[in-house]
């Protein structure tokens, strides 16, 4: 069976990939079978080193640079923004029964204390029923809004 | 842009959107590390314009990370490793599709010349080794890493490097003396 170790392999790879040999470690590296491997292959890919390219890459460090921040910027904003969209689709959603709700069940006290007080002289009690409704929806669309975004600006900050 | 953008580094300023070195100290690491890169991936791949990509992509992936090291030779082991994997993922992706998943049979910068005198005898024989041989043979060779370096690099366990990296450098060796390009007799080197 072929020995697959040996405790001079790390110098023979150093003086391999160096190109420089002590005397007793050459003589080593050519009756071990071991280091004879270790110092063809280490031998071969400092040769190696000509073949490869020595011109300045195609990309500057600097413009990389520049291209990771402005991907990393990117990247913060779209993490920002993802609770907030989140926020937006829950208030969406929350909206749609409170407005169906509100169009559902028009408070008449409403209707009649606004019809009291002339506020909208024009309506009839329908008409006023309907501007109640309007009214309802709007300020339980923006009540759910305002808490809902100030949820998610509490979120970003946190994330951040 | 605030200066404190423009410094900041850790864990914390990647999640920010700030990256993990300010520019000037990412020079001198680029400068330090592309000509090495450079060479490992287009031994690794076969190809330099593929080479030369995977290069800039691991390099804004790793200013990009959170968990980059701080120290240059932690730096430098986190490079090679984001590189390692972009290669990985390419070469996955390019024998799924059915491409040559090894690519220095195609012209190389658009000039026949220019890929043959890339190629060498290590571009040759490296042809007929696995991409993970490539990678230890170099690693272990070229870059001089230790087997805790190399495993770290290539996602190994400590104690696998040794039993791969001698069936690889078997396997070269072999291919190098088939091939006529093993010296005769001593070790190749420099006599003293
Ligand atoms: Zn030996």
């Amino acid at each position: 069976m072929m020995r697959w170790r040996c405790s001079r392999e790390s110098d023979t790879a150093r003086a391999a990939s160096a190109g420089d040999w002590p005397e007793g470690l050459r003589a080593h590296a050519a009756a071990c079978p071991v280091c004879r491997d270790v110092a063809l292959v280490a031998g071969a890919l400092r040769r190696d080193r000509r073949y490869l390219p020595a011109d300045p890459p195609p990309a500057a460090a600097g413009r990389i640079w520049w291209m990771a921040r402005i991907r990393a910027r990117r990247a913060a904003a779209e993490r920002a923004l993802r609770p907030i969209t989140v926020m937006e689709l829950a208030a969406l959603a929350a909206m749609a029964p409170v407005a169906a709700g509100a169009l559902a069940s028009v408070p008449p006290a409403a209707a009649a204390w606004l019809a009291e007080l002339r506020f909208v002289p024009a309506v009839t009690a329908v008409g006023g029923q309907a501007a109640v409704s309007a009214v309802t929806v709007a300020a339980s669309a923006a009540g759910l809004a305002i808490v809902l975004l100030a949820l998610a600006r509490l979120l970003t900050r946190a994330d951040g | 842009m605030p200066e404190d953008v423009l410094t900041a580094t850790g864990p914390r300023a990647a999640t920010e959107g700030r990256l993990s070195m300010d520019e000037s100290e990412f020079v001198r690491f680029y400068d330090a590390t592309v000509h090495p890169l450079r060479g490992y991936l287009t031994r690794l791949s076969g190809n330099l314009a593929l080479a030369d990509d995977l290069a800039q992509e691991a390099y804004c992936r790793m200013l990009a990370a959170a968990a980059a090291p701080a120290d240059s030779d932690g730096r430098r082991r986190y490079l090679f490793r984001v590189a390692t994997n972009l290669y990985r993922d390419h070469y996955r992706r390019a024998r799924r599709e059915g491409g040559p998943p090894r690519e220095s049979r195609e012209p190389v910068d658009g000039g026949v010349e220019r890929r043959l005198q890339l190629r060498g005898d290590v571009g040759v024989v490296f042809d007929v080794l696995t991409p993970r041989q490539r990678a230890l043979l170099w690693l272990a060779y070229v870059e001089g890493m230790q087997h805790r370096e190399m495993a770290e690099v290539l996602g190994l366990s400590r104690l696998s490097i040794r039993p791969l990296l001698f069936r690889a450098r078997h396997r070269m060796a072999r291919e190098l003396r088939a091939r006529g390009l093993a010296p005769e007799g001593a070790p190749a080197g420099r006599r003293s």
